[in-house]
């Protein structure tokens, strides 16, 4: 009888274990980018520009630095991914680009993006942040990612990730003054993950 | 005090302060703290709200459902006249889409609205009709006003107000008065509060009177 049980019990504790590392597997999946143009393949670029980080946050009060904390991340990435790139540190390049421009960019407005001999912009951008003091601390960050060719004067990848941080206890309180940072650096390592690759 | 009280009380203010904090997330934020003065304003047309739900995750544009829509435009509409009332402006407000239209073209404005809340996207054109159909409606300003609620996942409970609040959940409230005289936007301003659309209206109020309080007419 005991024999008898023990078989089915081990069947059931393959079946749950198996069910834990497939949810383990699919959590970190990465998710596909929200838009990629048809017809776009990573091997045309041949070579990425990428601008400073866009502030789109309403409160701007609390200031930033993003390109110390952002741009380091993406260098890092596209370089692991076998892109040849220039990172741009004016931020008058970006100065203009306002929310709306973004989502409704015509085709005008694309070919005007600086620096002009670039033909491949990536531009990340930073929509939201913030950080709370529960018992513990949370952090989150919204941060979009856009590609742009100049050339075809259109949109060929497109990208938003959500990064939430927190840390209960006291050792979580202690660490809200760099919750939102970490969040930031999370939301930019998860954007860069679902960039395309160039190497085979 | 003994130490053991001592300990008590101490550990009480700090769970105190800490839910103090986690209520002041929910308090509007304005992007622009600096005032506009504007005199001589004393006659505003009010556009139609725009009202958006949005995905927080990838930005999709989301249904608004039509009680929803219904009551947060209602909401917007009173908090706009009661804050011009106490500036002594005249609100004439305009109550379907299809106002504007503007009229003799009968092309419509609504693009406007929808897409070019930039104010420096504007074609020379499209300044001209907007400031055909204000001097048409009697208006110097118009004011445009679009609440976009972005819906984020997850939550958490308020122990404050007993609700169950999104943390990544918030709306953003953009604004622009545009004047015909100037051709141009005079004003612009944006606020920002934490919130799910499916809390009171009284945050919208609260976000309204922060953004047109950095508006000055006299």
């Amino acid at each position: 009888m005991t024999q008898k049980m023990r078989v089915p019990c081990k069947r059931v504790l393959i079946l749950v274990m198996s069910m834990a590392l497939l949810c383990f597997i699919s959590n970190c999946a990465t998710k596909p980018p929200d838009f990629v143009a048809p017809g776009f393949t990573s091997a045309q670029v041949d070579m990425l520009c990428v601008l400073p980080v866009l502030d789109h946050r309403v409160d701007q009060s609390k200031q930033l630095k993003l390109d110390e904390w952002v741009l380091p991340i993406a260098e890092r990435n596209l370089e692991k991914k076998g892109y040849i790139y220039s990172i741009q540190r004016d931020p008058s390049l970006v100065e203009a680009i306002s929310r709306d421009t973004l989502e409704a960019a015509t085709p005008e407005w694309i070919a005007s993006i600086e620096p002009q001999a670039s033909r491949y912009i990536l531009m990340l951008v930073l929509e939201d942040s913030s950080s709370k003091l529960t018992f513990g601390s949370t952090g989150s960050a919204e941060l979009s990612g856009y590609l742009f060719d100049k050339q075809s004067r259109s949109l060929v990848w497109r990208n938003k990730e959500l990064a939430r941080l927190g840390q209960g206890g006291l050792i979580g309180m202690a660490m809200k003054s760099t919750m939102e940072r970490s969040a930031i650096e999370q939301a930019t390592i998860q954007m860069l993950r679902t960039f395309p690759s160039r190497k085979k | 005090m003994t130490k053991n009280k001592l300990v008590r009380w101490s550990g009480l203010a700090l769970v105190v302060s800490c839910l103090l904090l986690t209520e002041c997330a929910t308090t509007p934020t304005i992007q622009n703290r600096q005032n506009t003065y504007l005199p001589g304003l004393t006659r505003v047309v009010l556009a139609p709200p725009l009202i958006e739900y949005r995905d927080v995750e990838g930005n999709n544009p989301r249904d608004v459902p039509q009680s929803a829509h219904d009551r947060i435009c209602q909401g917007l509409t009173s908090a706009i006249c009661d804050c011009f009332a106490r500036k002594r402006i005249e609100v004439s407000g305009m109550s379907t889409p299809s106002a504007l239209i503007c009229q003799p073209t009968g092309e419509p404005l609504e693009a406007y609205r929808v897409t070019k809340m930039d104010e420096s996207t504007l074609s020379e054109r499209e300044r001209e009709m907007l400031s055909n159909f204000l001097r048409a409606a009697g208006g110097s300003h118009i004011l445009f006003m679009r609440s976009r609620f972005y819906i984020g996942p997850g939550g958490f409970w308020n122990p404050m107000s007993g609700a169950i609040a999104a943390g990544t959940s918030r709306m953003v409230l953009d604004a622009h008065l545009f004047s015909t005289d100037d051709k141009r936007t005079v004003w612009k301003q944006a606020a920002q509060v934490r919130v799910s659309p499916e809390t009171d209206n009284q945050y919208l109020a609260t976000a309204v009177a922060m953004l047109l309080d950095t508006l000055e007419v006299k």
